[in-house]
């Protein structure tokens, strides 16, 4: 058992079988020695189709897959011919397009070469330091009062329970249970906000740390809170964000170098629309 | 060059990766025990023991890269539309601004595998004449500024198969090779785990006839697994249109590169009754073969999108009185073939969770085990679902006087027609994960501890056991314990203990910014006596110290504060938060059955009315103004083996 499987997976069986199809093959579709209407399924080309298929599949094609895929590929081969022997290559976009792709990567891959330098990623960041801000980032506790529960003794309950937490009340001990956190942990400033509301995230950013504060309204109800830490926002330095400004520089140099390029380019060509003279439409 | 130079690492990497994959196991579900967590390791903040919060995200947003999307009007990319789902300001493909009012926690950019780069394509260049009719006739509608129509008859033909192979890019070809590339580097960079993922995946769009059997892929890998396939098409030889076949190729992907990957359904309510099969699929009798793999690799169902939510049918279940939300049941996707009701018991969720039921007991598998979400399939690049940012479906439905009564599917042959108001601004999934990265999620995705919401962030528990009791009904506790004695969302209940039934520890917390709750329902079906399936909803924990009807048992309406005119409400009705305990009180311990819960909330303006105030337009008759939105928990399932 094990033996006729490994046999299956000897890679001269396989190299055999495909010779085997190639020679049919060629028999085949090599009939002519006429240049243009000869067909060469070279070895790469054999690769390249298992590669394909294996790319889909994550397996190699049996045989009889890959004799289907060289048999596609020489249809496609005497097709493409024909059909470019009628002119139909002519004012195709899609070829257009890619042939514009090949280009572009070309000139990408030009404008990228070598690693930047650290003075010049250092530069980069001092210039877009908003890019890289982060946000302060806030620890705090919460006691959540649900207003409708006190009608118009609301003020007189949370001055109570404020006075109750900052004599060491635990927090759990006040206001109303719910499956908000009572803690949170180093969430940053804006997450506050997704998680609480933007005015409840407002009123933390600039509140005094260690006391127990409020009444700070949400969409939950009315909380008395207490930061327990809070670190200020800051523009990071290269090290801490080194990965997110290179990949910013170079984004900016792949724009850069494919805005030259084509500025470039653009000179050396006369743009004639209908009525519209080369400079109007060259913006 | 550099991709066959992929190809022969890949022989190492598989034998490797085929290693790894032996030792790594699926993540346990989470437990409350402390003492089993190992040390973390120093610096790097311990991930807690069970997930503490919901991620909210979309599992299914289309860019430019998507063939009908390109058509439609989208120029976004998916850079776009990550940097889009992180909460930035991006210029929408119809030139105005969009910027959500909160990010998202996670995105998926899941473009149609078919095609995959086919829009920049016909797109490109000077408007010249292109050398396919088809491939013309399509460019000269676009440039003609006639996208929408183009699209939708690039979907039509697509649905046939009648696409020109000459103008699709096909998988290995370099088009599609740079697009998928692109899909993948796109994702890495915006990949930011801890706290935005970005989900490598893609769409296998199978809709042969018109009919929607469409799936999305997600991989839980990086870059380095994805990148050595390509995604699975429906185009022959390569591709296929029967699901058992992406079955196989998502198999053949684990098995070579080590890596994970999941497919989630969606829209069985554009698939003419070929969704969830009961006899037959595509012409082959259903198996255990078919309902093991199916189960395998269908975790989830998208439960509601923009193309409509699809729970429940008001005519499969007559006694729910909130059946009837969200429902597209004129046709099938194109709208070339009218909907017969006989094909809505193969189409929706509820009914799916049914027949997999009975399909357990014919086959020992129950092939229809999915837990819920919601996701938009926005086809615009902008992942924006709020009533009052919703930036529509495709590119013409983005902001603007038009949207609210045009239409978007008119197929005069069968008279099946869809207005743009009838597109829902949904929906989004929530994830309760232990961490925002790419195996927290996914981990909990696959493991269905999951639940859908048509728009609003709201939060909810589900847990399932024998022993809750009233005391364990504590919003402070209520994960702790939940945890400790019972299984959450997505898990399963066996051999009841005797004497005992099936105890839910329920809990529903408003969107922060949102609107209050009415109430929060367990859905059960069941098989009864007779071997038939049956469905019964229950109100398990309301607000505003309602009364049932005690004839009916049926509690009133939570009440109306919607002014349509103003699109606005106020929260002076509904509660915040909605915790209980809930008993089955009709449970037979011989019967299997499913429990998933339901949370309503108070009716607010639904996105057509904020259209109004803004735009000041008139709506056509039948315009639905406001509604309830709602999130649908995964299922617990109970087996009496």
């Amino acid at each position: 058992m094990l033996r006729s499987r490994s046999i299956l997976r000897e890679p001269l069986l396989h190299f055999l079988l495909i010779g085997l199809v190639l020679f049919l093959l060629y028999g085949k579709v090599a009939p002519s020695s006429d240049q243009g209407t000869r067909i060469t399924v070279d070895r790469a080309t054999i690769a390249a189709l298992a590669g394909q298929f294996e790319a889909t599949w994550s397996r190699p094609p049996t045989p009889a897959e890959l004799a289907g895929l060289v048999d596609g590929y020489v249809r496609d081969e005497i097709l493409f011919r024909e059909g470019a022997s009628l002119g139909l290559l002519k004012d195709d976009p899609v070829i257009q397009r890619r042939v514009r792709q090949k280009l572009e990567v070309l000139v990408e891959e030009e404008g990228t070469t070598g690693v930047p330098t650290d003075a010049e990623l250092v530069t980069y960041l001092q210039r877009n330091p908003e890019k890289f801000r982060r946000p302060a980032v806030l620890s705090f506790e919460q006691v959540l009062f649900d207003p409708a529960a006190y009608g118009d003794q609301l003020d007189v309950a949370l001055a109570s329970a404020k006075a109750a937490l900052n004599g060491g009340a635990a927090p759990d001990s006040q206001g109303r249970h719910s499956l908000l956190p009572t803690r949170v942990d180093q969430l940053p400033a804006d997450l506050v906000a997704r998680d609480f509301g933007d005015d409840f995230g407002k009123a933390l950013v600039s509140a005094p740390v260690g006391q127990w504060l409020g009444p700070v309204r949400s969409g939950f109800g009315v909380h008395l809170v207490r930061i327990t830490e809070r670190q200020p926002g800051y523009v990071p330095s290269l090290d801490e964000a080194r990965r997110e400004v290179t990949r910013e520089w170079e984004t900016d140099r792949r724009t850069a170098a494919l805005e030259a390029n084509y500025a470039r380019l653009r000179k050396g060509y006369d743009v004639v629309i209908d009525g519209a003279s080369s400079e109007t439409v060259a913006k | 060059m550099k991709r066959d130079h992929r190809h022969h690492q890949m022989y190492a990497a598989v034998l490797a990766a085929l290693f790894l994959s032996a030792c790594s196991k699926p993540e346990a579900p989470p437990s409350s025990e402390v003492a089993a967590a190992p040390e973390p390791p120093a610096e790097v903040a311990a991930a807690p023991t069970f997930p503490e919060r919901p991620y909210f995200g979309d599992t299914h947003l289309h860019t430019s890269y998507s063939v009908d999307a390109g058509a439609f009007g989208a120029r976004l990319t998916p850079s776009d539309a990550y940097v889009f789902a992180k909460g930035n300001e991006v210029t929408a493909s119809s030139g105005q601004p969009a910027k959500l009012r909160r990010p998202l926690d996670f995105l998926v950019v899941s473009d149609h595998s078919d095609a995959m780069g086919f829009f920049p394509l016909i797109l490109a260049g000077t408007p010249e004449i292109m050398a396919d009719p088809q491939g013309k006739k399509w460019h000269d509608m676009i440039a003609a500024g006639q996208g929408g129509a183009a699209a939708l008859d690039i979907i039509g033909n697509f649905g046939r198969g009648t696409i020109s192979k000459a103008i699709l890019p096909l998988p290995g070809t370099p088009a599609y090779i740079s697009a998928w590339q692109d899909t993948i580097k796109a994702a890495e960079e915006a990949n930011d785990p801890g706290r935005f993922t970005a989900f490598i995946g893609y769409e296998w769009t199978s809709n042969t006839g018109g009919n929607n059997l469409h799936r999305n892929v997600i991989f839980r890998d990086d870059g380095d697994k994805a990148s050595k396939v390509e995604p699975y098409t429906t185009m022959k030889p390569l591709g296929s249109d029967n699901p058992v076949d992406l079955w196989k190729w998502m198999d053949a992907y684990q098995q070579s590169t080590g890596g994970r990957v999941l497919a989630i359904a969606h829209n069985g309510n554009l698939s003419n009754g070929l969704m969830f099969p009961t006899v037959e699929a595509f012409g082959k009798k259903l198996d255990v073969e078919y309902v093991t793999t199916r189960e395998k690799w269908e975790r989830l169902y998208e439960t509601t999108q923009t193309k409509g939510t699809g729970e429940a049918h008001p005519y499969l279940s007559p006694n729910d009185e909130f059946a009837n939300f969200e429902i597209w049941d004129k046709g099938n996707l194109d709208g070339s073939v009218a909907k017969k009701k006989d094909m809505l018991q193969y189409e929706y969720a509820r009914s799916g969770l049914k027949s997999g039921l009975l399909l357990e007991k014919e086959f020992g598998t129950n092939p229809y085990k999915f837990g819920l979400i919601g996701s938009s399939d926005a086809h615009t690049g902008l992942s924006a679902m709020e009533e009052d940012n919703f930036f529509g479906k495709t590119t013409p439905q983005e902001p603007s006087s038009e949207r609210l009564t045009k239409a978007f599917i008119d197929n005069p042959k069968t008279g099946v027609k869809i207005m743009d108001w009838e597109v829902g601004a949904s929906g989004y999934a929530a994830v309760w994960a232990t961490e925002n990265t790419r195996t927290a999620l996914w981990d909990a995705m696959q493991r269905k501890e999951t639940y859908a919401t048509t728009g609003p962030r709201m939060t909810v528990r589900l847990f399932g056991g024998f022993d809750f009791e009233a005391k364990d009904a504590d919003a402070s506790t209520l994960a702790k314990t939940g945890y400790a004695k019972g299984v959450p969302m997505g898990g399963d209940l066996r051999a009841a203990p005797a004497g005992k039934s099936p105890t839910f520890l329920v809990a529903a917390m408003k969107d922060a910014i949102g609107a209050n709750l009415d109430r929060y329902q367990i859905v059960k079906g069941w098989i009864d006596k007779d071997g038939k399936a049956q469905e019964r909803v229950y109100d398990v924990v309301w607000s505003d110290n309602r009364v049932a009807d005690p004839k009916t048992g049926k509690l009133p309406a939570v009440g109306n504060t919607v002014n349509e005119a103003d699109a606005s409400w106020t929260n002076t009705i509904g509660a915040t938060e909605l915790v209980a305990v809930w008993t089955d009180p009709e449970f037979d311990a011989s019967q299997s059955a499913f429990y998933y819960g339901r949370v309503l909330e108070i009716p607010t303006p639904r996105w057509t009315a904020h259209d109004v105030k803004r735009f000041k337009n008139t709506p056509v008759p039948g315009t639905v103004m406001s509604f309830q939105e709602r999130a649908y928990t995964s299922p617990i399932w109970y087996s009496p083996n």
